[in-house]
């Protein structure tokens, strides 16, 4: 090209959030995030619309060379491009459709006859459910595990992770048996292990995976927010858009059968032991929080990683504000972590 | 009064009842399993018949039974769309027959073909997607119906000796590439022992392969090099586009044809508006070729030409669903269920 293009427009799918602090740009389809200062996050919004010269005069002409630096850089780093056609790049839609009622189950057993397990697993499966975690804390005969992951076969359910603790009654041979004939179940995980491995099986479409884990889990556990845990899609951006996806069309089950939006919550809506799941979670109660989004919540709504950041704390109303009841580890104000 | 309104109702709700979606596909696509997912969503009811399902059924035909009516009918995918993978050469042992095999598979494919058409035809439906009729599209009569209707094609030349592909060369500075004339090629062969996969990927000619061909050799599709700043794939449902660039100069490897994936550094892919004139003349296309829907590939070149490859009626549409972000497992079921007005 002779004449450098009058146009530069980050790509679509590479996203500018801001925090209070300091911005990034989320890259959703290569799954990757930059950080950058806030002024230039201001910069990238007003250049929407622009072109470069134009861009350059809104500013005064005070960062002309910061902003050609900038634009080239993003060019090297394939996050945004030069054109003279900015009309026919329209901005991604963050529109968010789901056709399942509940997309994914938490599933906890302490006692496997503290409420019907295999029930439950119907249930779920009438209901549509995309994945099932089954985390199951104290052992129970591996012919019952089996029993219920059975039931999952012919159905709509696409994955099964499956937490067991570890015991020297379990046959390792069952387990690959099982992972074998029910490509479903992806991983199966042995928590509170002796030693930490990880067994891969090659298999024709999707490898498969054994875990040993020293890490124990235990009832009720709170996951923990870090940096590393972040998912950087466009599926999950533009879900967080208008809803919490930490609890968005999930329904989890504890240890005696109460329903809840996650098992660390305190709020029960019902109990597996009197009420259906089905009529559960159709009910505007329970579905409260699945639609309120980080945008709404005091603090969250600084945070540049709100839009991917699956933190699962309750969040309860305080002086007619949404806030989170637990500290997820990091300060936007500060831009700082302290829970590492 | 109140009879009648009641007795409407229930009419109402029996032919909801009684009326299916049928969907073809095959077992492994999980493009049909998102747009049922949205059928079932809206409470509709569904029948898919693989291509598994298909070929049993094909064994009984009996054309006094009659053919049943659906909501809407799908031709997602279909056995007719590889037919010539379908029919294989029989097994004629007896020495009697040998000379006279090729004529006898020729006449076993054309009657599988009768039955083939037959019974993807033989459902019946006010709403048909994809219809089976116009699935196979003629890549040549396409480009040259295009070229007619005002849309920018390739210099392209079907030609078997090498006298005419050098002069071919010679009028394209750019440089030519080589294409498939119909579908592409996909296959295994062993290498020192070694599963590879072998395909006839787009490929560029340049003077030296010119010199290391034959004289003569088989009839041959060669169109002129684009100078892309990026292509276009846009996916057409019932008069509507959802386009996508897909940037894959940047990266060396993808020059010439995209699907050589990169998974490191994948090619950039945004959601993409065409020009209105591009848009209405490519919609004059798919309506002569009585299409509702395909993926469209077009070529964006540097000078500004937006260059027409082909159309795909049976393309992957998901590979423009989700990065763009566009739903299209929900048109698509949205199109499907629509009362055709």
């Amino acid at each position: 090209m002779k004449n450098k293009p009058l146009y530069f427009l980050m790509y679509s799918n590479c996203i500018p959030v801001k925090g209070a602090k300091e911005s990034i740009i989320c890259d959703l389809q290569r799954n990757n995030v930059f950080e950058i200062p806030n002024l230039l996050f201001d910069i990238i919004e007003s250049n929407k619309g622009q072109s470069i010269e134009e861009l350059k005069r809104y500013h005064k002409n005070q960062y002309d060379e910061g902003i050609d630096s900038y634009f080239e850089v993003f060019e090297k780093e394939e996050i945004g491009f030069f054109t003279n056609h900015p009309e026919n790049f329209p901005e991604l839609t963050l529109d968010w459709h789901e056709p399942k009622k509940i997309q994914s189950a938490i599933i906890e057993v302490d006692h496997w006859d503290s409420y019907d397990v295999a029930d439950v697993f119907k249930q779920l499966l009438e209901l549509d459910c995309t994945a099932i975690q089954l985390r199951i804390l104290s052992y129970v005969k591996f012919n019952l595990i089996k029993e219920v992951i059975l039931l999952t076969q012919q159905s709509k359910l696409k994955n099964i992770e499956l937490f067991v603790p570890y015991n020297e009654n379990y046959k390792l041979e069952d387990f690959e048996n099982l992972i074998i004939s029910n490509p479903r179940v992806q991983p199966v995980i042995f928590h509170s292990a002796e030693k930490d491995e990880i067994l891969t099986y090659e298999r024709l479409v999707l490898d498969k995976s054994i875990l040993y884990t020293t890490q124990k889990v235990f009832e009720k556990q709170k996951d923990i927010v870090n940096f590393k845990n972040f998912i950087i899609t466009i599926r999950i951006f533009s879900e967080a858009q208008q809803h919490n996806i930490a609890v968005n069309k999930k329904v989890c089950i504890d240890t005696n059968g109460e329903l809840k939006n996650y098992v660390a919550h305190k709020k029960s809506y019902g109990n597996v032991k009197h009420n259906t799941i089905s009529d559960v979670v159709s009910t505007e109660t329970f579905q409260e929080k699945w639609h309120i989004s980080n945008d709404d919540i005091k603090k969250c709504r600084d945070c540049q990683f709100r839009y991917l950041c699956l933190h699962n704390s309750d969040v309860v109303k305080k002086d007619n504000e949404w806030i989170k009841v637990d500290d997820c580890g990091f300060n936007p104000y500060e831009n700082s972590w302290h829970n590492e | 009064m109140i009879v009648v309104l009641i007795l409407m109702k229930i009419h109402g709700t029996m032919s909801k009842i009684a009326k299916k979606h049928l969907i073809f596909s095959i077992e492994t696509d999980p493009s049909t399993d998102a747009v049922m997912d949205w059928l079932h969503f809206y409470d509709e009811l569904v029948e898919r018949k693989n291509t598994i399902d298909t070929a049993k059924e094909q064994n009984t035909i009996r054309l006094k039974q009659p053919t049943v009516n659906y909501a809407s009918i799908w031709y997602r995918k279909v056995l007719g769309v590889s037919k010539r993978e379908r029919i294989r050469s029989n097994d004629l042992s007896d020495p009697v027959f040998e000379i006279h095999r090729a004529s006898f598979n020729a006449t076993i494919k054309d009657e599988a073909l009768i039955i083939n058409d037959f019974y993807y035809t033989n459902f019946a439906s006010e709403k048909i997607l994809c219809d089976y009729y116009n699935i196979d599209v003629n890549k040549l009569t396409t480009l040259k119906l295009a070229s007619k209707l005002n849309i920018d094609i390739p210099d392209t030349i079907v030609c078997t000796s090498k006298e005419e592909l050098g002069l071919f060369i010679k009028n394209n500075p750019k440089g030519i590439i080589n294409k498939s004339i119909d579908n592409h090629l996909f296959f295994d062969v062993a290498i020192q022992g070694e599963r590879q996969s072998m395909a006839n990927y787009t490929e560029e000619i340049n003077t030296e392969i010119l010199e290391s061909l034959p004289n003569e050799f088989r009839p041959s599709l060669f169109q002129e090099k684009l100078d892309k700043e990026y292509e276009i794939r846009s996916f057409y449902l019932d008069g509507s586009f959802y386009s996508m660039a897909i940037f894959s100069q940047n990266n060396e490897k993808t020059n010439v044809d995209f699907r050589r994936y990169d998974i490191e550094k994948p090619n950039r892919k945004v959601s993409y508006k065409l020009p209105k004139n591009v848009e209405a003349n490519l919609d004059k296309l798919m309506k002569r070729l009585q299409l509702n829907t395909g993926s469209i590939d077009i070529v964006k070149t540097i000078d500004g030409r937006f260059v027409f490859l082909e159309v795909n009626p049976a393309g992957q549409y998901g590979m423009t669903s989700y990065p763009c972000n566009y739903y299209l497992e929900k048109e698509i079921a949205e199109f499907l269920m629509k009362v055709r007005k």
